[in-house]
């Protein structure tokens, strides 16, 4: 029953997405699709074992449309909005009609005061360290004129809430309100000052959480020595609960703290070298909501590349960061990379290409409780033998020693070798790859992991097929546990006009040693319309 | 699991940007992007997808090669909503910050207990880059 009547609303959105004019006003961008998908899911034999969750078949009607256009001279409004009216649990953990991002902008700039207005979904950044979220939010940012050429100033205020979905609408769940005031002047540099309120309710037995936060930001270009750099950092407090250290009880927790970080970056006007250096410092009772910083933590990092006329390029990175600083252990990660990559032959740069990637990461702790040493060495060679074959081939290797406890060690070898071969054929250009690929795992448990590949790929005018085969067999330590594995992956789509049909099928078929099999199908099809002015360039 | 790609004073280039049209986005590339990077997400090529600028960056490589099953890899299960954040044109290119939700698990084989899959919904900021007439 539920199927039926999410397939009667379907038909009518299809119809109505259909028969949506194209809006007369010529200065007017109007574009969307309308996509509606049947999906089915079996599974036989050992559900538990199966990629896929549940069975049955489940209708989605996907629609995003946008419009955007000038109401005056200067005077911008942009709507945007997508959603979905479905009963699969694999596109949403609601059912119905599920609206997922929903915007209106309203810009003014010919207004006394040139501001813009905006509601609903979008990119909040008003620095690193206070707010830089996506956020359903509501937002004024005004353009006070500066009266000088090459500077701006600007004030935002927002009220928005994080992590919510539009049903089930909670903003008090997770609430910020801030505002942001600065300027950007092409001399002096960029310049602002940000004030975040942020509240959450109480999380699984956690208490509630009220905190401001504060910054300052600075950025600016310099030109020194034959040097472009371009520097820019950020000083912030905050005062109040901090996410970090809410699980302590009321006496432990920090109620302020602070960060910063400056970032140098720079590219040199001679040569093709360019580099950055940042240092971040967080203390324990620095844990703003909207932002990444990890309270407790101190970060240095140094990265560096070239890349000569010949198109080689080397890539280097070494950071050192020490993370749970109040603590009476805290820990030490340092990593070191680099990258080498270019052409093997020096007359011809497309013919043999290499690469190299080397990485190692060794995480400490004070007391040597922690004790893990992780290195990586990848090379790849692309092979290029005409305009119509390409051979690629993979190869890494991967250890990661636990030092502080004897015998857990993993090292990890990968190979894979790929063909790809272009073919002319009656009009279709045809593209196969067929491959192997073998992983070993070294462990107190070793696992062989071998199988083939191959992907055919067939496109034609608006027409295209991808099938992608595998086959691999896990050879563990236990010949119980050993697993083949095979999968089939095909996917088809013709475009006629603003129409496009499509197919897509998996299949995996798992075959342990001792036990059931198991054999997963998804198969699914769809028709998408395009509508409006943009699409395929039409009115 | 968020992702996010680090501010360069945003409220800079919402002034900077105010009054210019947005060009739509082909949705079809966001998806391949997303399906590329996703695909290559627990391998040792990841790293060369993660921008520079991305705040998280070292932890999320740190966690792949500490914590993560080598053999792990992701299916994507559904792509939800394409939003697009900003957009910025310059030296014949265009530049644009795309915010899409995704549906996916990631799966392994595990020896003592065979099939793992462990499913969640990320959003992911992707920054596309178009070449576009000067």
């Amino acid at each position: 029953m539920r199927h039926r009547r999410v397939a009667r609303l379907l038909l009518v959105l299809q119809g109505v997405a259909v028969a949506v004019p194209v809006p007369s006003l010529a200065d007017w961008n109007f574009s969307g699709s309308n996509t509606v998908r049947v999906d089915s899911y079996r599974i036989r034999g050992d559900e538990r074992h199966s990629p896929y969750g549940q069975e049955g078949t489940f209708i989605t009607n996907d629609i995003d449309l946008s419009l955007s256009g000038d109401l005056a001279p200067g005077q911008t409004l942009k709507f945007d909005f997508a959603g979905t009216v479905t009963d699969s649990p694999y596109r949403s953990d609601h059912t119905g009609l599920v609206p997922e991002a929903m915007r209106l902008s309203y810009d003014n700039a010919t207004a006394g005061l040139p501001f813009r207005v905006d509601l609903g979904d979008q990119n909040v950044q008003f620095s690193e360290l206070t707010l830089n979220r996506t956020l359903k939010a509501a937002r004024l940012t005004v353009r006070p004129n500066s009266g000088s050429d090459g500077r701006s100033y600007w004030a935002s205020t927002v009220i928005g809430s994080d992590g919510q979905q539009w049903r089930d609408f909670d903003p008090e769940e997770n609430l910020y309100y801030g505002l942001s005031v600065g300027m950007q002047d092409q001399r002096l540099g960029t310049y602002s000052f940000n004030l975040v309120h942020h509240s959450e309710s109480g999380l699984e037995g956690l208490p509630s959480l009220s905190q401001w936060a504060a910054s300052l930001t600075g950025q600016r270009q310099f030109d020194i020595a034959g040097q472009d750099l371009n520097v820019r950092g950020e000083l912030a407090y905050l005062h109040g609960d901090s996410a970090a250290t809410r699980h302590l009880s009321a006496g432990e927790r920090p109620d302020s703290g602070y960060g910063v970080y400056v970032q140098i970056d720079g590219r040199s006007q001679s040569r093709p070298v360019d580099y950055r250096l940042r240092y971040d410092r967080y203390s324990d009772g620095l844990g703003p909501g909207g932002s990444s910083a990890l309270a407790g933590s101190e970060a240095l990092l140094l990265e560096g590349g070239w890349r000569s006329e010949r198109d080689v390029e080397l890539r280097g990175r070494l950071q050192r960061s020490r993370t749970e600083l109040g603590s009476a252990n805290p820990i030490t990660t340092d990593s070191a990379a680099v990258s080498l990559s270019g052409p093997l032959i020096p007359g011809d740069r497309q013919k043999v290409r290499g690469r190299l990637d080397l990485s190692r990461q060794q995480r400490e702790s004070a007391d040597d409780s922690v004790s893990v040493l992780a290195q990586t060495a990848q090379g790849s060679l692309t092979i290029t033998h005409g305009a119509r074959h390409q051979t690629r081939l993979n190869g890494a290797i991967a250890t990661v020693d636990d030092r502080g406890q004897s015998g857990v060690e993993r090292t990890t070898r990968q190979l894979a070798v790929a063909h790809t071969a272009r073919i002319d054929l009656a009009g279709i250009d045809l593209t196969i790859t067929p491959g192997v690929s073998a992983t070993e795992i070294e462990t107190e448990d070793a696992e062989m992991t071998v199988g083939p590949t191959l992907a055919i790929e067939a496109t034609r005018d608006r027409e295209r097929l991808i099938l992608e085969l595998g086959q691999s067999r896990i050879d563990a330590a236990d010949p119980e546990a050993d697993v083949e594995l095979s999968r089939l992956g095909l996917r088809y789509e013709i475009q006629r006009g603003r129409h496009a049909f499509g197919v897509d099928i998996d299949r995996s078929l798992r075959e342990p040693e001792a036990g059931e099999e198991t054999d997963s199908w998804h198969a699914g099809m769809y028709w998408r319309y395009d509508f409006g002015k943009d699409a395929n360039g039409v009115s | 699991m968020r992702r996010k790609i680090a501010a360069l004073v945003a409220a800079g280039l919402l002034c900077a940007g105010a009054a210019q049209a947005q060009a739509p986005v082909d949705k079809a590339v966001v998806r391949q992007a997303v399906e590329q990077v996703l695909r290559a997400w627990n391998t040792p090529t990841l790293g060369h997808w993660l921008a520079a600028d991305f705040a998280e960056r070292d932890r999320l490589l740190a966690a792949l090669s500490f914590d993560v099953p080598p053999t792990a890899r992701l299916r994507v299960l559904s792509i939800g909503g394409i939003q697009l954040l900003e957009q910025e044109r310059g030296d014949g290119v265009l530049r644009s910050l795309v915010s899409v939700t995704v549906r996916a698990q990631a799966e392994w084989e595990d020896q003592q207990q065979g099939f793992q899959r462990r499913e969640g919904t990320a959003e992911y900021v992707l920054r596309i880059v178009r070449e576009v007439p000067r």
